[in-house]
């Protein structure tokens, strides 16, 4: 017997609503679906996890599963039909364990010493040798501009954010919990230091292709 | 190059690709199951084609999620999902050795398996959600192992997984080519010619899927669309924010920049949100007259000296759930263009919009 039995929309949210053995056993083929999709997810690309022993990381996994199965039922009402049920139920498992997956990455790094530091470390240390004069002078100029509108144009939660999420990388659900706010208004912070950015760029009349062919890197296209 | 080099040549990147309006996270979450099966089933998915891959590029989380809901709806829709042990065993080989010792990988499977059967977790969650399950309903005894189908094919263990690939491809992730590496696997970037030539056929389908554009039609209901429209001609932006159940049309939104209305006599009404750069517009009607049988609305754009050009015929669920309509709009909005609606095959007309003087 195959463990991903198929069902369309409709019979999903009716047997997950009925009672009985119906639905119980949807239960038992959503938390197969679930499960598989969030070992899927850890068994891809994750170097990570080398430092979980795999009796740990089989507890989350099912904790996860469990957790994200939970959630899918508690929602079911929210399910609005405009996709495979089955994917709908991934993007909450998927959604969870990888906000999840990057807490626990952080869990031990001291988020106070990042956000704490008054002056974060903006020098740019990229290796000059291998670009020519032109571009290594273009580099600087590029990053005194962009240092210039980070200590001048940003606050002091703009600064944070960004050296946080964007140098140290940080995952923005730590960011966003160390500022109690969500990972939608770190986006939107971001978002808007990266148009002052650009718009700093493009008042001095860079060109995009010049600025790329600056910060390539040896072998860069 | 160094880590923080790469960080902050991906920075670069994406300052330099910035745009003044991006579709945030909560936006892209709220949508991002339907953009998934867009590329997986060949859906058109319109200005969102643009859009979506541009927050990716600026947001790796929601690019990570994106690409392994994309790989899962794949295997599903090709009926390859891998089978729930082989996955445990592949998850023992890449973690430190269990507490204990190192698990053998069949033996770990058949844990697995074991630990799936007994763990009564299941059965706290039915108390859950219905009262009139009882707790216990769900027994070890009727939660299936996990399956170990012999001969089960795993096509996504067989190299770089797609997640990995459009890492790599998005973003030149070097930490997705190492990890690939070390897995055994061919390195993404390392002959991306040879990997991208035919030994990942999902890869190319799914690359040359998120190339495709068109028109992404969603069905979503209005809840109270005159007073979303008032709000609409003046604020998108907190329209966005109270409005997120309606993303996809809130996304479209934010890319029209031009807005023009007209009532008929009768009480029909038209609004007409559009870019004649990007030659996308919305439409928004209401108050539309009674359909006989054999009748049918149909949107003309009109130019002087030019003959008309059908936008083609307003869908039922326009009809019956005041909802928007999206239609190509790439005609030059000049020499007195107007959007018209008619009632055929009586060809009267309903109501116009001048869009252009």
């Amino acid at each position: 017997m195959p463990d991903h039995p198929q069902r369309s929309n409709a019979e999903w949210l009716h047997d997950l609503r009925a009672t009985g053995t119906v639905r119980d056993e949807a239960i038992v083929d959503l938390r197969a679906y679930l499960l598989r999709a969030v070992l899927i997810y850890l068994t891809r690309n994750r170097s990570d996890l080398a430092g979980f022993h795999y009796d740990e990381l089989r507890q989350l996994a099912e904790d996860w599963t469990q957790e994200a199965l939970m959630q899918v039922l508690a929602n079911l009402d929210s399910f609005r039909g405009d996709s495979k049920f089955t994917t709908w139920a991934y993007r909450v498992a998927i959604n969870l364990v990888a906000g999840e997956l990057r807490r626990k990455r952080w869990e031990n790094a001291s988020l106070e010493a990042l956000t704490e530091s008054e002056s974060p470390d903006l020098s740019l240390k990229m290796d000059d040798t291998s670009v020519t004069p032109e571009s290594s002078l273009t580099r600087g100029q590029v990053w005194a501009a962009i240092h210039s509108v980070i200590e001048s144009d940003l606050t002091d939660r703009q600064r944070t954010v960004l050296t946080d999420v964007v140098f140290d990388g940080v995952p923005i659900e730590v960011v966003a919990a160390s500022l109690d706010t969500n990972r939608n208004n770190i986006y939107k912070i971001v978002h808007d230091a990266r148009k002052k950015m650009k718009q700093s760029m493009e008042a001095r009349g860079w060109s995009a292709d010049d600025v790329l062919a600056a910060f390539s890197g040896p072998g860069g296209e | 190059m160094s880590r923080r080099d790469i960080q902050i040549q991906r920075f670069i990147e994406q300052i330099l690709t910035t745009e003044p309006i991006e579709l945030d996270c909560l936006a892209v979450l709220d949508i991002v199951e339907r953009y998934v099966e867009s590329h997986v089933f060949g859906r058109d998915v319109g200005r969102l084609g643009v859009d979506v891959p541009l927050h990716f590029k600026h947001c790796p989380d929601c690019a990570e999620m994106f690409a392994v809901l994309a790989e899962l709806a794949q295997l599903e829709a090709s009926d390859l999902l891998p089978d729930i042990n082989s996955l445990w065993n592949q998850l023992a080989g890449m973690t430190a050795p269990a507490i204990g010792g190192n698990p053998d990988p069949a033996a770990a499977g058949a844990a697995a398996g074991a630990a799936i059967a007994v763990r009564p977790a299941s059965v706290g969650l039915l108390s859950l959600g219905d009262a009139a399950t009882s707790p216990g309903t769900v027994t070890s005894g009727t939660v299936p192992a996990a399956s170990s189908a012999p001969g089960a094919t795993n096509v996504a263990l067989q190299g770089p997984s797609l997640w990995q690939r459009l890492r790599h491809l998005f973003f030149g992730d070097a930490a997705a080519t190492a990890a690939a590496g070390s897995q055994g696997r061919r390195p993404v970037g390392a002959a991306a010619g040879t990997v991208r030539a035919g030994a990942f056929p999902v890869f190319a389908s799914v690359v040359a899927l998120a190339l495709g554009l068109g028109w992404w039609h969603a069905e979503q209901r209005a809840d109270d669309l005159e007073a979303r429209l008032q709000a609409l001609d003046t604020r998108l932006s907190v329209v966005a924010e109270r409005a997120s159940e309606h993303t996809e049309m809130i996304a479209m939104l934010q890319r029209l920049d031009r807005v023009k209305g007209n009532r008929s006599p009768s009480g029909a009404w038209v609004k007409v949100h559009y870019s004649p750069t990007y030659g996308e517009a919305m439409v928004l009607m209401g108050k539309l007259p009674k359909i006989a049988r054999g009748q049918k609305l149909e949107g003309w754009l009109m130019r002087n000296g030019f003959p008309p050009q059908s936008t083609g015929v307003v869908p039922d669920e326009v009809m019956h759930e005041a909802d928007y309509w999206t239609i190509p709009c790439s005609t030059p909005m000049k020499d007195a263009t107007t959007f018209m609606l008619t009632l055929e095959p009586e060809h009267t007309e309903v109501v116009s919009v001048a869009l252009a003087p």
